[in-house]
């Protein structure tokens, strides 16, 4: 079936199978950035926006995504790249399979001024597992990157 | 990827329910968030996204929640954190990360009857009233009991005066609650419900007699604990939960009546 959205500002139409998740959607269309690490919702590698809003991309039926708008690392390249010298700065970045999920969490944060406390910003991003970093350097990223764009 | 076999997004409610009679094998789709969970092969998902509402809203009959509210919007709606001593959005927090709860939905946590969650703990307390598109009203308590094959419309909250109360325990932040007590002292008197037995919440049933007879809020726990059942699971034994219910029991009577 052909499900057609707008991906990172461009209007596409794709070809999807029933049981095609979005993440396995962006993958199958060169949008590589998009992780599918535990595909059941837990570890949020897969994290794009779905009209603006972060959601799991292995946890949403393809097909669902009809007239919606996708954002992916792909489609806010500057700002990501902004975030990801934080990130190197402090050391929090090793294997960097979990970075685009956790740059499109952070970025939708950093939208969010209501979210700025370390407790806030834990709860928020409670949803995206890093095996290498220990939290500590991420976290201090984030701050200092947050602190950076208000 | 999904265990789906074909999908299929109607027109109309009605149109859902002409095709799940059609084809009982069908299932309906509305947070997605559990199908990747169970990894249980379905033969059709029917799509309830833009059919079934989603909004909090204040009514004449209470506070009325679409069922395709999702839990983010729960925990951010200026009125859920207005009324019911935030019960609500306290109840969401601890859920995974932003993007889950940007995609779960309160319908979806109720149909799925979770023992585990806390949601469902806080709206059983709170007296919900479920609007089902087929059946009509039924009460959350009821349904839990005794569920119906059905599209879940709203939830709606009688907006009471008075003082609440959401004990949980859960070994870490983020994790799944191992037991989960909710308290209201309101006009209509002291109510107390239980969730992750692990089986899903029940109110404690004739919990004002159990303080009347008991005297302090610790006999009342004590002898509520007794009265209910619980279950074992990866998280905790039987036991261990009867014991933990006692003292969350006991910690939101004391607070609902200090």
């Amino acid at each position: 079936m052909m499900v057609s959205m707008t991906v990172n500002g461009i209007p596409r139409s794709w070809d999807a199978l029933p049981g095609d998740s979005l993440a396995d959607l962006l993958r199958k269309n060169h949008l590589l950035s998009v992780k599918i690490g535990c595909n059941e919702g837990a570890c949020g590698s897969c994290t794009v926006w779905v009209d603006g809003r972060p959601m799991l991309s292995c946890s949403i039926p393809a097909l669902r995504m009809q007239e919606r708008s996708i954002t992916t690392v792909e489609g806010v390249r500057e700002e990501a790249a902004r975030f990801a010298d934080f990130l190197v700065g402090e050391g929090a970045d090793q294997c960097g399979y979990c970075s685009p999920g956790l740059v499109m969490t952070v970025l939708a944060m950093a939208r969010n001024k209501s979210v700025r406390t370390p407790r806030e910003i834990r709860r928020y991003l409670n949803g995206n597992l890093c095996r290498c970093s220990g939290y500590l350097g991420s976290l201090r990223a984030i701050k200092k990157y947050l602190a950076s764009v208000d | 990827m999904f265990l789906l076999k074909d999908y299929i997004r109607p027109h109309s409610l009605s149109e859902a329910i002409k095709i799940a009679e059609s084809r009982p094998y069908a299932r309906w789709l509305s947070g997605c968030t559990l199908f990747q969970l169970f990894r249980q092969p379905v033969a059709l998902g029917v799509d309830l996204m833009g059919l079934v509402p989603e909004g909090v809203e204040r009514r004449e009959e209470g506070l009325t929640i679409g069922a395709m509210t999702t839990l983010h919007q729960l925990e951010t709606s200026s009125l859920c954190l207005s009324l019911f001593g935030r019960v609500l959005p306290q109840a969401v927090a601890h859920l995974g990360g932003i993007a889950l709860r940007n995609q779960i939905t309160v319908g979806g946590t109720i149909c799925a009857h979770l023992g585990y969650s806390e949601l469902l703990t806080a709206l059983v307390v709170l007296d919900a009233r479920l609007n089902f598109f087929r059946r009509g009203w039924m009460y959350l308590s009821d349904y839990l009991a005794s569920p119906v094959h059905d599209i879940l419309l709203s939830v709606t909250l009688p907006v009471r005066e008075g003082t609440f109360s959401l004990q949980t325990m859960r070994g870490a932040d983020a994790d799944r609650a191992i037991l989960t007590v909710a308290a209201a002292n309101t006009e209509d008197g002291i109510s107390v419900s239980v969730g992750g037995r692990p089986a899903p919440a029940l109110l404690v049933p004739e919990m004002e007699q159990l303080l009347l007879l008991g005297g302090t809020a610790q006999a009342a726990s004590e002898a509520a604990a007794e009265a209910l059942y619980f279950g074992s699971d990866t998280r905790a034994t039987a036991v261990y939960r009867k014991n933990l219910c006692a003292v969350l029991i006991r910690r939101a009577l004391e607070e609902v009546t200090a």
